[in-house]
């Protein structure tokens, strides 16, 4: 009569994953004054707002968790991304049934398994990584979208005042700014 | 049937043909017949065909073609009166008003040819939801073979079939244009050039017919998105709208002359989707957000490609406002301000006066509609 033997087998994996996220949008700024004006208004409100000038006029903010906001005022756009990264070390262990104990097939077969259920869990760290780094840019998006609302709203309203300015005499500004609305009266 | 040819009459007897080729006419003339909605069990059944058919039924088929596209182009759109250019060898283009066959003296022929024939055989010889051989692309495939392919469409996605697996549709640019969705279910569109479509008057008419159609059909796709819950089928729809609609207005431009009208049918659809006045979530109202903010974003963007060829058509519009008056395309300007002008206009004058301030226009709402579905606010946060 065979015996079927029980042999116990160990697998494990070191990973070090990496996952990020992102998006980019444009401030739609009105072609107020000619681009470079309007770009030289948008760098000094981003300073203003703590953000700091990087290579090729790239502006950068990068707060306490990481998120990374990085603004291009000539181009007018916005990119906001975050990433993380996690070193894994993971380890399985299964038995499993043969009936020799050299069972060189049985025990491939079964490492096998063990890899592939090990991969898969990777996979859901990836997964879970990746919703953390989504909720962090969430949480932030809606702040920003406001701030980034105003500061476009504060350089419209500069140029236009720079505008009008070029056009003739200046006699009255008057802003509100609860319905942030501005009137300009210009004599020309 | 009666023949009278020597003052007596004498019987013609009628033509005779082998079952599979009886097969072969009937799926003929359910692709160019009265009924484009119907659903046809031939194609869902397999029978053995040979390569060749007998001149009878040859015959028959051809006149089934001739008799039933023209009925087809002239339903689909021919029958209206439209404008477009006319290119008369000579002359300096000029528009013309009315209809299809007001506007082309004579109309050009359409030439079926190879493609046409294998075609149909595979349509015979195939289950066309479990098929066994691929329909290739024919390298002689001319506009009438494209149009036989395109008229096949409804037909094969009513009984299962599967046309985004086959290069003999993938490759047409007709199909390209009036079926992105289903061509692009899976993969990426394949780049098809629209010149000849496009350049070639005798091509190009048939493309003025079927404008309503066309319009019609995206229509019938821009609705499908709300429906639409997964992200990466919401991005393959906009990538292969945004593919095949730069690839043609990139044609229309490069034709000579530019035949900016030809896209029409986009500012028809246009129409239709935005004059009513819905908010950008219509488009992305079932799409499963739980994902990275940036795939999420492509899926938004994607959701506005239509918008997007809105608002570039937009800006051909301002740029023939600009055209003057001793230029050479001077007439082609001013016919593309007035066929397109339902889309220049606000609202009515009494949704203007119920409104508490002015109103944009369409290609405005459209361009608007875009840069709220592509902008940081729309996210779903």
């Amino acid at each position: 009569m065979s015996r079927a033997y029980r042999i116990r087998l160990s697998e494990s994996l070191r990973r070090h994953i990496e996952v990020d996220d992102g998006i980019c949008s444009s401030l739609e700024l009105l072609d107020i004054l000619p681009r470079e004006q309007m770009a030289e208004l948008l760098a000094r409100e981003l300073a203003a707002a703590g953000f700091e000038e990087r290579d090729e006029g790239q502006w950068v903010r990068v707060d306490d968790e990481g998120v990374v906001v990085r603004v291009d005022p000539k181009q007018g756009t916005v990119t906001v991304s975050a990433a993380s990264e996690q070193d894994l070390e993971l380890t399985k262990t299964r038995e499993i049934r043969a009936y020799a104990e050299n069972d060189v097939v049985t025990r491939e077969r079964a490492r096998a398994d063990i890899q592939a259920s090990l991969e898969s869990e990777v996979g859901e760290h990836e997964k879970a990584l990746q919703a953390k780094v989504t909720e962090k840019l969430e949480g932030k998006l809606g702040d920003l979208r406001q701030e980034l609302d105003k500061i476009s709203n504060r350089v419209t309203g500069e140029a236009l005042k720079r505008k009008a300015a070029s056009l003739g005499e200046v006699q009255e500004i008057s802003e509100d700014p609860e319905t942030g609305s501005l009137t300009i009266r210009v004599k020309i | 049937m009666t023949d009278r040819t020597d003052g007596t009459e004498r019987e013609r007897p009628l033509p005779r043909v082998a079952g599979s080729e009886a097969q072969m006419i009937q799926l003929a003339r359910a692709l160019v017949g009265d009924d484009n909605h119907r659903y046809v069990p031939l194609l869902r059944r397999r029978q053995k065909f040979g390569e060749q058919i007998g001149p009878s039924a040859m015959a028959l088929v051809q006149q089934t073609l001739a008799r039933g596209v023209a009925m087809q182009l002239i339903r689909r759109g021919g029958w209206q009166t439209r404008r477009s250019l006319a290119l008369r060898p000579g002359q300096a283009p000029q528009p013309i008003r009315g209809r299809l066959w007001d506007r082309h003296q004579p109309i050009p022929a359409l030439h079926f040819g190879p493609a046409s024939f294998a075609l149909l055989a595979w349509l015979v010889r195939e289950d066309v939801a479990r098929p066994n051989r691929e329909l290739d692309r024919h390298p002689q495939t001319t506009i009438a073979d494209d149009l036989l392919h395109y008229f096949a469409m409804e037909h094969l996605l009513r009984v299962g079939g599967r046309p985004h697996e086959h290069a003999g549709f993938r490759l047409s640019p007709l199909t390209q244009l009036g079926f992105p969705d289903a061509l692009a279910r899976e993969s990426a569109l394949p780049s098809v050039e629209f010149d000849e479509l496009v350049g070639v008057p005798e091509h190009a008419f048939v493309l003025e017919a079927l404008q309503s159609d066309l319009a019609r059909r995206w229509v019938e796709l821009e609705r499908t998105k709300g429906t639409i819950e997964s992200l990466e089928a919401m991005i393959l729809l906009g990538d292969a709208q945004r593919s095949v609609l730069g690839r043609l207005f990139a044609a229309l431009e490069r034709a000579k002359p530019a035949r900016r009208e030809l896209a029409g049918f986009v500012v028809e659809a246009g129409y239709q989707l935005v004059h009513r006045g819905p908010d950008r979530r219509w488009w992305t109202a079932s799409l499963d957000t739980r994902a990275p903010l940036a795939q999420r974003q492509r899926a938004f963007a994607a959701a506005a490609a239509l918008l997007d060829a809105l608002s570039r058509l937009g800006r051909w519009v301002d740029e023939a406002g600009l055209v003057a008056h001793f230029d050479d395309d001077y007439a082609a300007a001013q016919m593309l301000l007035v066929s397109w002008q339902f889309m220049r206009q606000a609202p009515s004058a009494a949704e203007r006066a119920r409104a508490a301030g002015p109103r944009p226009s369409g290609f405005e709402r459209a361009a608007a509609l875009a840069r709220e579905l592509e902008s940081l606010h729309s996210l779903g946060v």
